[in-house]
């Protein structure tokens, strides 16, 4: 009993500032989302303000492009991330520096990746700098559809390095004597990886992915900063919108976009962790 | 595995190896040459000067971020310490449901969280104040997570040999749990850090001023225009990030992949020296670019634009006019400008419609707005500027250097390209701004001439000691944090190392009280930067040119002496401050180095 009362002593900074800051204020938020005016004349009315956020144009596209966002970037980052670290294995004991140099670009201040971009891909950036000196017809990089593919570029930039770390602590966790048993029992490279590599691997995958997926949340304040408040629309991300309703300070459509964002995130989450979870109850 | 490699492949993974570190490093390198290499010219440090010297409004702010920064990080770690061995090593009711609840949050982006956050600042009257960004980011949970899984590894029969030991649960903490959690901490460091220095939302959010925003979004949204100005602000952002990384990379690693090693601690020496000479030097640049900016302040003085009823336009004096590459240009003094609000130069293009006497007429002016007419120096954009206060006139005598056709009637002497002129004036407003007196002189032609007063000369000979001393004071602190580098490193140096950080704080603190001090007349500095050392030296040629030429009066004789006089003090100051501090330089490293030679001969 008196253990129990310590941890709590001890949890309890940080989980009254936490309760205080972040739940109570997000059961206010759902609460706002199902309810019209403010105040005491404040009135519930149910799932009204989602059936007219999803009227909402600027919102669908919104919604949409941060989704499409996800729904590519998430993938190719895992993947691109998992590839480097499967070809950084042996690399990676060699030099143990290379490790660090990854994360490098995690590190780089949001003023700076806002700036190089706008180096890079304005109109007399470096990239139209390249296809002049090809011959090439030059692009409109930021107020085009071309826009999403630069943001998809720097999210990859920024956060495969991270990605990387994680899945390579998790390469290197596996012992090499399953390698060695695999190479005497004949197997292939490929069924090698099949079967001794990806099973060990959902764990470092799931953490992989979780990171991931707050790197590219954190990647969208760039994509604020280049695009300003009114980019391309392929860039239109909630984002925008979120900052676009504060400035008229419009609650109600403030929280529905705050509860969306929530439900698809955790049910997204859930369903990843249930499948971790049943792979690595598979595996012990 | 890798020895059956073939030769090929290896090329291949050798070449692949050094494309991704092009790809990762490549930036960095953009944004250095950026910075040092404006478009268009060779190496300049025009853009780091501006930066780091001319103004002290990017250090400021950085200053205030860092302050910001350290207390998120600080308030971060005590509290994911303290809540992540709750987790980690007690049993509570509920806590499988608290963790759940704290990863939950974790992984949710702030565009959830930011919306909840600003309901409740709002409730606790904290919008618009810097709290509003500490305070949440303090219970941000990702640091308690990180915490409860490195503390989580370590083994629990560690902890109850301690406490059998009689060890109380803050002595377990402290010497137990954070050093072998010493690599998720390193992770919790840096990830607070770097999501505290690179806020962007929260303060667009939550303040309303831009002149509270902190560096990350300041520079983002009113940094200056110059792209070489810009990347070298980007050289200041990417100062602490890269510092703090390169310093902890090592447990970083570990961190992220939620591992601990309890090998032997690794000594961070080189991590420390480079964060004592950045503080040091971005210090001592601080103190100076306070120092600089108000010293190269352009003087005005200024008018507000006179309204015409019936003919619709605004009329000013013609002297306010400036013509610059063919278009004509008013100056105006504007409150807000910057990162903090000062008072700056605003260029607004303009037209003369017509000139009558000694006004111009012009529209769309603004109607309160305070249009610079004259001031000490060539005006440029947004730079800083001070209305002066006029004093009462006084008798004042000038040097006029003018090229040749320039007929007046005075006493004059003719020098190599122009003569001098020397004018007592019994009557003079006060302070001294050339622009003005030499459109009273010589209506219309005065550009090509330099006014002198010699009032402001005599000033400044008497500050020229005390710019010795400064020039002196400004070297101290990096040869004392040289002292303190090499005793960064070395056990048993804790009274060495407090001895040199006592100095270092003694010689900062005097640089700051000497440079309140130096007050040198505005008429005298160089138009560009405070460094021009060649504007001086031509100044001062012609100034004792002058002097000698009319050395005729007592007065000017002295002043002559006075000149000459000064300045070999100064220079003395300068010459044997450096003496003594390369003396005691070098003295302090021969001390450092007989110490292990003794432990030698007793060993």
């Amino acid at each position: 009993m008196k253990r129990a009362w310590r941890g709590y002593a001890l949890i309890a900074p940080m989980l009254a500032g936490f309760l205080l800051f972040y739940v109570v204020p997000f059961a206010q938020v759902v609460w706002d989302s199902l309810s019209q005016g403010t105040g005491k004349s404040q009135l519930f009315v149910g799932l009204d303000n989602y059936s007219r956020m999803f009227q909402n144009e600027m919102f669908l596209t919104a919604f949409g492009n941060t989704l499409k966002f996800l729904g590519i970037g998430l993938p190719v980052i895992l993947l691109l991330a998992y590839a480097l670290a499967l070809f950084l294995k042996s690399q990676a004991r060699r030099f143990p520096l290379l490790r660090p140099v990854f994360l490098l670009p995690y590190v780089m201040p949001v003023t700076d990746t806002v700036l190089l971009v706008d180096l890079l891909f304005s109109d007399r950036g470096l990239a139209n700098q390249f296809l002049l000196a090809l011959g090439l017809p030059l692009g409109d990089w930021l107020q085009s559809p071309a826009a999403f593919w630069v943001m998809l570029l720097l999210y990859l930039w920024k956060s495969t390095g991270y990605a990387v770390v994680l899945l390579l602590s998790g390469l290197l966790t596996i012992p090499p004597e399953h390698y060695q048993v695999a190479q005497v029992e004949g197997a292939s490279p490929l069924q090698t990886f099949r079967w001794v590599t990806l099973p060990q691997m959902w764990y470092a995958l799931f953490l992989a992915l979780v990171f991931s997926l707050i790197n590219a949340f954190k990647c969208f304040r760039e994509i604020f900063l280049v695009g300003g408040e009114h980019p391309h629309e392929s860039v239109y991300m909630l984002q925008h919108f979120l900052n676009n309703s504060f400035e008229n300070l419009n609650y109600q459509r403030l929280s529905v976009a705050s509860v969306l964002l929530f439900l698809v995130i955790a049910l997204g989450l859930g369903l990843c962790a249930l499948w971790v979870l049943r792979k690595e109850g598979a595996r012990s | 595995m890798t020895r059956h490699r073939s030769p090929v492949l290896r090329v291949f993974s050798a070449a692949a190896t050094a494309l991704l570190l092009l790809a990762i490093l490549g930036p960095f390198f953009q944004v250095l040459q950026g910075a040092l290499f404006p478009q268009g010219t060779g190496f300049s440090l025009e853009a780091v000067y501006k930066v780091f010297l001319a103004t002290p409004e990017y250090l400021l702010v950085f200053w205030r971020t860092i302050a910001l920064c350290a207390l998120m990080v600080g308030g971060q770690v005590v509290l994911s310490v303290l809540a992540g061995m709750g987790f980690a090593k007690y049993d509570f009711p509920g806590k499988k449901l608290w963790f759940f609840l704290l990863l939950v949050v974790m992984v949710l982006p702030l565009q959830v969280t930011l919306v909840p956050n600003f309901r409740i600042l709002g409730t606790l009257n904290l919008l618009d104040t810097q709290w509003a960004l500490v305070l949440p980011a303090l219970f941000a949970p990702l640091g308690t997570f990180l915490m409860t899984q490195s503390f989580q590894a370590v083994p629990d029969e560690i902890l109850e040999a301690a406490q059998l030991d009689v060890a109380s649960p803050f002595t377990i903490l402290w010497r137990i749990l954070v050093p072998c959690g010493k690599n998720g901490l390193a992770c919790v460091i840096v990830l607070t850090f770097l999501e505290a220095w690179n806020m962007v939302e929260q303060p667009m959010a939550y303040l309303k001023k831009p002149t509270q925003y902190p560096l990350s979004v300041s520079l983002a949204t009113t940094g200056a225009r110059d792209p070489a100005v810009q990347l070298a602000c980007c050289l200041l952002a990417l100062l602490p990030p890269l510092l703090l990384f390169l310093g902890l990379h090592k447990e970083l690693v570990q961190g992220i992949a939620l591992q601990e090693d309890w090998a032997g601690e690794s000594p961070h020496r080189g991590f420390f020296r480079a964060l004592a000479v950045a503080l040091v030097v971005l210090t001592e640049c601080t103190l100076l670019s306070t120092a600089v900016s108000r010293e190269m302040a352009v003087e005005v003085v200024t008018d507000r634009p006179r309204y015409d009823r019936e003919l619709g336009i605004q009329s000013l004096p013609l002297d306010a006019f400036h013509q610059e590459e063919d278009s004509t240009f008013l100056y105006l003094l504007e409150e807000g400008g910057g990162l903090l609000g000062s008072t700056q130069l605003r260029r607004v293009a303009t037209d003369i419609l017509s000139v009558e006497g000694d006004r111009a007429f012009t529209t769309g002016l603004e109607e309160q707005g305070a249009y610079v007419v004259y001031a000490s120096r060539p005006l440029e954009d947004e730079t800083l500027a001070v209305e002066t206060v006029s004093g009462d006139p006084a008798p004042d005598t000038y040097l006029l250097w003018a090229p040749e056709g320039v007929g007046l009637d005075a006493l004059s002497t003719s020098v190599e390209g122009g003569a001098l002129y020397l004018l007592s004036q019994e009557e003079a407003s006060q302070p001294f701004l050339e622009e003005r007196e030499l459109a009273a002189l010589l209506p219309g032609k005065g550009e090509s001439c330099r006014l002198f007063s010699l009032g402001d000369v005599e000033q400044f000979a008497h500050q020229l000691p005390l710019l010795g001393a400064v020039g002196v004071l400004i070297l101290t602190p990096l040869v004392f944090c040289a002292g303190l580098c090499l005793s960064i490193g070395k056990r048993g140096k804790g009274k060495a190392k407090a001895l040199w950080c006592l100095l270092l704080a003694a010689s900062l603190g005097g640089l700051f009280l000497l440079l309140q001090k130096v007050a040198l007349p505005a008429s005298l500095m160089p138009p560009e930067t405070i460094f021009d050392l060649g504007y001086y030296s031509e100044t001062l040629q012609r100034l004792e040119n002058g002097l000698s030429a009319f050395s005729d009066s007592d007065l000017r004789g002295e002043l002559a002496a006075l000149l000459a006089r000064q300045k070999t003090i100064a220079l003395a100051i300068f010459v044997g401050g450096c003496i003594v501090l390369g003396t005691g330089l070098l003295l302090g490293m021969g001390y450092k180095r007989r110490k292990p030679f003794r432990k030698e001969k007793i060993g």
